[in-house]
This record gives structure tokens, sequence and C-alpha cells, in this order.
């Protein structure tokens, strides 16, 4: 069974490649129109993505961290399709995965994650809460399991993503009574930060199919986009302030 | 717990000092603001030199104007900045100073969280975005650092301890009464001490039996 999003709309932020890429696939096939927010050209791949998939997608450059970026990819939605059911910020700095020592973190590199991770999602919620209240829809971050196990490689990324869950589970109580529902996704796929990892060190592969229980790294569009796309859904309708774990089984630590 | 150990209280709204202190501790407190990187290291660095060096040094900073309920949606973005960044800003560079004095003798850090980011509060997303990440950062911190002898923890306590109206009501402590200062200053005297010696990364609620973690 394929849950059908005809009719539905939404913005996904960081949508140029990698789980924000799945993700629009992923909701673009099942009929919903995707604002894709990137701030590179491969959001306009991406679109082109959706659209050879069957669905219709939307490029429009967007740097989270300006609100005045956020504010035009709810307005596109809005002005395109008459209406905005889900905002998805999944975007994350670029350095994300790039390993650092927490005693070397120095104020940039802070700004670099917090603006585009925590900045972001404060500008996602002020610029979509009047489209999401008119459709009752919803709110969905991007989070990670390094947000609630640490990281010992990546520890300012554990700590937007581990923020991102204060946010989730604060703003859903707060929408709550407004009929929006905010919710976090933990994702374990197949995306380029990975894929460059794996290329410097292949049998990282290896290691880390041993450590998730169904035996592989996810699908960014199959796995983790069709989980959003189900979280965007009237399905999940009494679904609010979760982190919804989608790794093969890899943390459970809940 | 705490008799012949240096414990530096950075920011400090409930008389942590005061009764780690009765706990037998040698209490260096630090003032905020601790938004400098390197100012709050030397800072640290200068305790340090007079104290004979620091064995624990306890994070209780919190933003007092995260502390005022206000939709996330109403506040303007200089507000966002000090509520939720500068939070974790200042969390993230007192523990790089800690790191400095304890990385070749070993020691304690502990961070003061509310329970709020554990279970979600309205009205106070800001606030608890920042907790939530500095629960993340003692984990990555305890990992990295646990070579050197270091263990980082949280002591999450109820943000009505702190001087919060919440809007909604609290569940009733199991134990009947709310926690006191003098409480969650115990807690951070077991961590201190050796008895903590394997406890890393770890959150633990001082709240009398409200947050419960799954």
């Amino acid at each position: 069974m394929t849950l059908s999003l005809a009719g539905r709309t939404l913005v996904v932020t960081g949508a140029g490649d990698g789980v924000g890429r799945g993700i629009a696939i992923a909701c673009g096939t099942r009929g919903a129109y995707v604002v894709v927010a990137s701030p590179r050209e491969n959001g306009a791949e991406t679109a082109g993505l959706v659209t050879e998939a069957g669905g219709t997608a939307d490029w429009i450059r967007c740097d989270v961290t300006e609100r005045t970026d956020v504010e035009a990819a709810v307005a596109k939605a809005v002005a395109k399709a008459g209406r905005l059911d889900a905002m998805v910020h999944n975007a994350t700095s670029r350095r994300s995965s790039e390993p650092v020592r927490l005693e070397e973190v120095d104020a940039e590199l802070w700004r670099e994650h917090a603006g585009v991770s925590l900045r972001g999602a404060y500008l996602c919620a002020q610029s979509a809460l009047t489209a999401l209240r008119a459709t009752a829809g919803s709110l969905v971050l991007m989070t990670s399991p390094a947000g609630m196990e640490g990281s010992r490689m990546l520890p300012v990324y554990s700590v937007v993503k581990g923020a991102i869950r204060g946010f989730t589970k604060s703003l859903a109580r707060e929408w709550g009574p407004l009929g929006v529902r905010v919710n976090a996704v933990s994702p374990l796929a197949l995306t380029p930060a990975i894929e460059h990892a794996i290329e410097a060190d292949p049998p990282l592969a290896d290691r880390l199919a041993r450590r998730v229980p169904l035996g592989r790294v996810g699908d960014a569009a199959t796995d983790v986009g069709a989980v959003v796309a189900f979280l965007v859904s009237d399905a999940a309708r009494y679904i609010t302030g979760q982190t919804v774990v989608v790794d093969g089984g890899r943390f459970m630590g809940l | 717990m705490l008799t012949g150990r240096v414990v530096v209280v950075a920011g400090d709204l409930i008389d942590l000092a005061g009764h780690l202190r009765d706990l037998g501790a040698t209490v260096e407190p630090m003032a905020p603001p601790f938004d400098a990187r390197d100012e709050v290291a030397a800072r640290l660095a200068a305790i340090a030199d007079r104290t004979g060096g620091v064995d624990v040094v306890v994070h209780a900073h919190l933003e007092l104007a995260a502390l005022t309920p206000a939709d996330v949606t109403r506040i303007d973005d200089a507000a966002w900045d000090r509520q939720a960044d500068a939070h974790l800003r200042a969390a993230l560079f007192v523990a790089q100073a800690a790191f400095v004095q304890l990385r070749d003798r070993g020691g304690r850090i502990v961070f003061v969280t509310s329970t709020g980011g554990l279970l979600g509060e309205a009205r106070f997303v800001a606030h608890t975005t920042a907790g939530e990440g500095v629960r993340a950062l003692a984990k990555s911190a305890a990992r990295q650092w646990g070579a050197h002898g270091i263990t980082v923890n949280c002591v999450a306590v109820p943000l009505p301890m702190l001087g919060a109206d919440l809007l909604e009501g609290v569940e009733p402590p199991a134990l009947g009464r709310p926690a006191t200062a003098r409480d969650v200053a115990g807690v951070i005297a077991l961590l201190g001490s050796d008895n903590a010696g394997a406890i890393t990364g770890a959150t633990i609620p001082v709240d009398g039996g409200v947050v419960m973690i799954p």
C-alpha cells in the first residue's frame, strides 16, 4: 500500500541531494507538489528527478539562514498550489560530516552548524506557521543518532541534532492546540556524505551494515522518504512530538 | 564527598555554590558572560593557577530571558540567538576551557540543564532547544574526552526551580515534594566524587520523580 499525497504541498529544505532529495522524490511520486529548497543548482536536478518520477516540483534557491529566503519558499508553495501541508527542515551545514575535536571548535564553525540547523529550524517554524495552520499541516525536522547518543567524530553535528529534538518536543506542545504537528526523523541512508566516507575507507560499508540489524544502509527515498511521506499524511494525524528512528534498527536506545 | 576538591561553578541561578561548600568543596564561582572563548579559558586558567588545579567544572549558566515563557513564533531573531544559540555557545566555551584544565589530570564536567528539554515544554522552545543540545554536547564530550579521564554528565532540574512559570500543570513528584537546590548539589557532589568514576554521558533528572527517562 502506498499512501497518496495527491493535492498536498511540501517545502523540503536541503533537498538538493542526499536525504532531502530522497524525501522530495518520495513525496513527489505520491502526488505531492514539492518546493525543493536548496542554495545550489542541485535543487534543479532534484526537481527534475521528482518530475521524471511522475511528480511536480520546483526548485527555489534558498539559504535557510536567511529569513527572506525561507519566507519565499513558503510563498512559492502557497502561490503555486494555494496551500502548504508540510515544511520539512532537512538542511544541515556543508561541514556536517567533517570530523572535529571538540576543543578546537571555534565560534565560526559553531555558527555554520547552528545557523543552518537551529536558526534554520526557527525560521522554518516562523515562516510556515500561518500556512500550516490553514491546512492542519505539520513540520518535520531531521535529527540523527548523533543527537541522541553523542558522537566522538562529529560532536558539533551531534549538538545541533540533539537540539533539534528539544525544539521538536516543545514546539509540538506549543502548536498542538493550533492543530499543527511537529515531529523529528532520525535517518540512516546512503547519502553523498556517507558515499564519500566509504570511498575513503571501503571497509566502512561493511562495518556500517554490521551495526544495522536489517543488514544494510537505507535508501534516502524508499526507506527514509517513505516514512516522511507517512508522517506528513493524514495517516499520522495523531503523531506529534516524536522522534521516528528510520535506521534499520541501529539505534534502539529510546 | 568533595572535601579537598576544587569545584568551579560557572553561572549559578540556585546557589549551588553555597550547597557545594556545605558538602566540603572548595568552590570557585565564575560569573557570566561566557560568550568569548578565549576570555572564558583565561578566567578558568587563572582560577586553576590560584587554587593549584581544578577538579570539577559545573556549567550552571542559563539564559534568564529564555526562562520567561514566549511563543517561538512571536520572538525576534535577536531573542532566538540569545536564548538558544548563546546558551549553547556558553556551554561549549566553558567545556572547552574545562578541557584545557582537565586534559592532563582528569576530572569532571557537569552541565545543569532543565527537565523541560526531556519532556518538551510549550513556550520554552528556545530554552529546551539549547537544553537538548547541551545534553548531546555532554555525550559527545564524554566520548571524545573519556580517554583523558574526564567524565561529562548532565543534571536535569525542574523548570520551576529555575524560576520559570509553566503554563500547564506539571505531574506531581513521586516523592511528594519538589526537588531542592540542595538535592541538585548532592547529585553534583556524587558525580564529582570517586564513586561516580564510571558514569559518563548520562543525564540524571533531579526532580523528585517526575521525569522517568524511557
